[in-house]
């Protein structure tokens, strides 16, 4: 009897190790379907920002938008009160981020000034220097 | 990629979970196993590494708790994997011995304490870096103290690698790679501005020299010691570093010419390597001695099979040191070809998560600190698992996690606190790799490895399982015919002469009447077998006699054939006792047979010996002049002098007809060639002749064995396999047995003695019943040595009286 019970342990024991082997490996399968879906262009979020005193809003489907004085910058603002790179927004971990790239004059989310990245809503205030933007529209 | 940082952990709680559970099942078996191997249940050995689960579970709380403080975005899947490998490696160490399993235990209390330190210390990992030299030189001033003050605790005599006190032994050479580890990494990503740029050849060597004498300085301290297997780790180390800071392809070519360099060098200078090596290329020249180890691990590999004997229940004991160099091959053998394949998974999703967390990281220094510690992880398995399986040479490295030893768990410990950290500190999205060659070659080269290794581990556990098997220098086989009940062997009334007793875990063989050992032989695991005890092995050891499903499904459920078949013989114990009580103290033979029926009722030797002293007289048995391993009956040849034309009166040729090929005689016994001198013959071959003239001149084939009581059907008789045979005419029997009856013409009798060229003399008595006799035919045939002519004929007539009696 004990014999019996024995061969079922062991099968068990080999079922176990290759659930634990095949789950892992099933979640990492699903990370790289996810990661390469998010890498497509049709799959890119988009966002709109209305900057102030621009009739259209700006539409951007990219990962990371710089927004600065300087030429490379993908929102180049060219206000005296804009540092040269000025913020960064990024899309992370299914949410769009706005940080501080250490401008001179700051960088203000809904009026408060930045220290560490926080996440955007549709209808956030941003303020670069003098230069108010407004989140229209966020995938 | 992870999701987010919810998703991360319930990953990281399911597949502990799952380890939990795998772990405690490893321990259930082992308790299991305890008592279908025979012991007694309720045996404290039974539960006792039941406290190692616990130990283990408690650990893994903690850490996965100190973790989710201190870097809750770390990689998922490293926690589980370490768990899980070391939680496997732990229970085999229980199974082999308690001892290591109390001191793997302890151990793992040690290293994840030290582990929970590291996570709670800065996870910049700053003071790392910082500090390389005094890491490097400490550790180096560690494994230079062991040339003055190193011990080995399990021999002296060994190499002395280890430093300690007080039942503590550490052994440097392991921190040493963690310490080469973070030292070669710190250097490089801090010339890593001026390595990667154009750089000539003697600016390119200036900017190496450091480190590469560092390098060169701890290998050749590690040769100095003979510790090889850790110089070549080394060695490995050092060469993936370095090609992963130039991403220089000539730094490969360097390394593979080192390599080779190396082993020329040490095949020449040291006796070690040569002996390796040799072992390496043909271990089966010499599987006794230097290439012992190396064989028992393929024969332990080869046991192992598909499915594995199950934990506790294989023989890992058998290959030297199963608890450290070995344990793959332990493991192997007890869970299988399935298990293995699923170990060597585990170890090849570790590389490849230290690989990426190493392309994810942003810092320079992290992202080659990770890579040391996949090339200290993936080289170092495949460099012993490789060893195990005749893959590569083998080196006396440890399997990371799984073999037992302190200062290895410590420190892969250590290194995977470090891979928690960089990987926490890591971006979640992948940032700017310059060049993915080198990761994707690395990867390549490792996961090729765990394929080969996981190839050639088929070959040895499937393809050449059979071969192995049957090698004389597996012990298995031995210990198996002490572990699986041997069929008993009746006489005749089912009356037992051999038995098996069970005594403690194992069988023993007895024979109940000692004066049938010369026939039935012993079946000894020092002097082997002989006799029917040998002939009839096959049945006896149960590897017939069973359905092949049978046999594969009792394999499957112990791991050894099924219990033996009973055998059931011709002989008449009664009548075979009276004969002998008459032969004794004389040196001879005599054998009784049915004529009828062609059955052996009685055979007897002297003088005869007794298997069960065989080891306490074995000398002197062998020395006694009177050969009392010699079975008279069937392997004396004797002249039968002017006899011969009573039996054979068409001249010697007919002896041609003796045949005495019947099923299941023993070797020799049932051998029915001509004798090279045809006048000699033996007793058997002449009462075969005798049994003919008995029986009107038919002769049948002498039957030693009536009947195999096989599973399902019982006791099923065994058929003879040659035909009657008619010998002699009935007017010919008529004129031979003229004058040798006796008055009622019931019986007939001769004697004769024959004298040799030596001067010895050989007295033959043959009779049998006649016509007149109306129950069952007999012919006997009597030879003595040494005897005259009289006292031979007393005998036989004793012993023809007895026989009438028992057939009667």
């Amino acid at each position: 009897m004990s014999e019996i019970l024995f061969l079922v342990v062991r099968m068990l024991i080999a079922v176990g190790l290759y659930v634990f082997l095949g789950w892992a490996f099933w979640t990492i399968y699903q990370d790289l379907v996810f990661q390469s879906r998010s890498l497509t262009p049709s799959a890119l979020p988009k966002i709109a920002l209305s900057i102030e005193g621009e009739a259209t809003p700006r539409s951007f489907q990219q990962l990371e938008i710089l927004i600065g004085r300087e030429v490379g910058c993908d929102l180049r603002l060219t206000d005296s009160t804009v540092s040269g790179r000025h913020a960064r927004i990024r899309f992370r971990q299914e949410q769009w981020w706005l940080e501080d790239l250490n401008s001179t004059n700051g960088t203000f989310l809904n009026q408060t000034r930045l220290t560490e990245p926080m996440v955007l809503t549709g209808g956030d205030q941003i303020r670069c220097g003098q230069v108010q933007i407004e989140v229209a529209n966020l995938s | 990629m992870r999701t987010d940082r919810g998703d991360s952990v319930q990953r990281e709680r399911f597949l502990l979970l799952l380890a939990t559970g795998i772990i405690l099942l490893f321990n259930l078996a082992l308790s299991l196993s305890i008592e279908v191997r025979g012991g007694t249940g309720g045996d404290f050995r039974t539960w006792q590494h039941g406290a190692g689960f616990i130990l283990w579970t408690v650990c893994s709380v903690f850490v996965h708790r100190a973790a989710q403080r201190s870097v809750p975005e770390r990689d998922p899947y490293l926690l589980p994997l370490a768990f899980l490998l070391i939680g496997w490696g732990m229970t085999t160490l229980w199974r082999l011995s308690p001892y290591y399993g109390q001191r793997q235990s302890l151990w793992l209390a040690i290293s994840s304490f030290v582990l929970i330190v590291l996570l709670n210390a800065p996870t910049d990992l700053s003071y790392l870096r910082r500090y390389k030299y005094l890491w490097l030189s400490g550790g180096l001033l560690l494994v230079f103290a062991t040339l003055i003050f190193g011990t080995n605790p399990i021999d002296a005599r060994l190499p002395r690698l280890w430093l300690g006190c007080c039942g503590i032994y550490l052994q440097p050479s392991e921190p040493m790679k963690l310490f080469l580890i973070v030292y070669l990494a710190a250097y490089l990503a801090g010339s890593q501005r001026f390595l990667q740029r154009q750089l000539n050849s003697r600016q390119f060597l200036a900017l190496l020299a450091p480190s590469g004498v560092m390098s060169v300085l701890a290998m050749g301290l590690l040769i100095v010691q003979r510790d090889l297997g850790t110089a070549s780790i080394f060695f490995f180390l050092s060469t993936v570093l370095f090609y992963f800071a130039t991403e220089r392809r000539s730094i490969l070519l360097f390394g593979g010419i080192g390599i080779l360099l190396g082993l020329g060098v040490g095949y020449a200078l040291f006796d070690v390597v040569r002996w390796r090596v040799d072992a390496w290329i043909n271990p089966y020249l010499d599987p006794t001695h230097r290439s012992y180890q190396i064989v028992q691990s393929l024969i332990a590999i080869a046991n192992g099979g598909l499915f594995g004997r199950g934990l506790g229940m294989g023989y890992p004991e058998q290959v030297p040191v199963p608890h450290s160099d070995f344990i793959y091959a332990a493991l192997a053998e007890e869970s299988g070809l399935f298990g293995s394949l699923a170990l060597l998974g585990c170890l090849a999703l570790l590389s490849s998560r230290a690989i990426l967390i190493a392309m994810r990281t942003q810092d320079y220094f992290h992202r080659l600190l990770s890579i040391g510690i996949a090339a200290y992880f993936g080289g170092q398995s495949l460099l012993i698992i490789g060893g195990n399986l005749r893959l590569l040479p083998l080196t006396g490295v440890t399997l990371p996690f799984v073999s037992y030893g302190g200062s290895s768990l410590l420190v892969s410990w250590f290194m995977l606190g470090l891979l928690l950290i960089i990987s926490h500190s890591a971006q979640p999205q992948p940032g700017i790799l310059p060049n993915p060659k080198p990761y994707r070659l690395f990867g390549a080269v490792l996961l090729l490895g765990y394929f080969g290794v996981a190839l050639t581990n088929g070959w040895f556990a499937l393809y050449r399982a059979p071969t192995l098997l049957a090698r004389t220098d597996n012990a298995r086989r031995y210990i198996y015919a002490q572990r699986v009940q041997r069929g008993t062997i009746f006489d005749r009334q089912l009356r037992p002469l051999v038995v098996s007793e069970r005594v403690g875990l194992s069988y023993q063989r007895k024979i109940l009447y000692p004066l049938l050992s010369p026939l039935i032989g012993y079946s000894h695991p020092v002097f082997g077998q002989s006799g029917l005890e040998r002939s009839l092995d096959e049945w006896l050891s149960g590897e017939r006699g069973y359905r092949t499903s049978m046999i594969l499904w009792q394999r499957l459920l112990t791991g050894t054939p099924p219990p033996g078949i009973d055998v059931r013989l011709t002989l008449d114990l009664e009548l075979q006792k009276e004969v002998d009580r008459n032969l004794q103290g004389r040196v001879g033979a005599a054998v009784v047979v049915d004529a009828a029926a062609g059955k052996i009722l009685a055979l007897a030797s002297q003088p005869a010996y007794d298997s069960n002293q065989l080891s306490q007289q074995i000398e002197s048995l062998l020395q006694d002049p009177n050969a009392p391993f010699m079975n008279r009956a069937f392997q004396g040849r004797y002249s039968l002098g002017r006899l011969s034309g009573f039996l054979f009166p068409k001249g010697t040729s007919a002896l041609k007809f003796v045949e005495l090929r019947a099923l299941a005689l023993p070797d020799g016994l049932g051998d029915g060639s001509l004798p090279e001198n045809e006048n000699f013959v033996t007793p058997l071959q002449a009462v075969c002749a005798a049994a003919a003239l008995a029986n009107g001149g038919t002769r049948l084939p002498l039957q030693l064995v009536d009947a195999l009581s096989l599973p399902n059907s019982g006791w099923v008789t065994v058929q003879a396999q040659s035909l009657p045979r008619p010998i002699y005419q009935a007017d010919e029997i008529t004129s031979l047995l003229e004058g040798k009856t006796d008055f009622e013409g019931l019986t007939w009798r001769v004697s004769g003695s024959v004298v040799s060229e030596g001067g010895k003399l050989t007295t033959w008595y043959i009779a049998g019943t006649a016509q007149g006799w109306e129950g069952k035919p007999l012919a006997m045939v009597v030879v003595l040595e040494g005897e005259d002519e009289g006292s031979a004929r007393a005998i036989g007539e004793s012993i023809l009286q007895a026989a009438l009696l028992a057939v009667e």
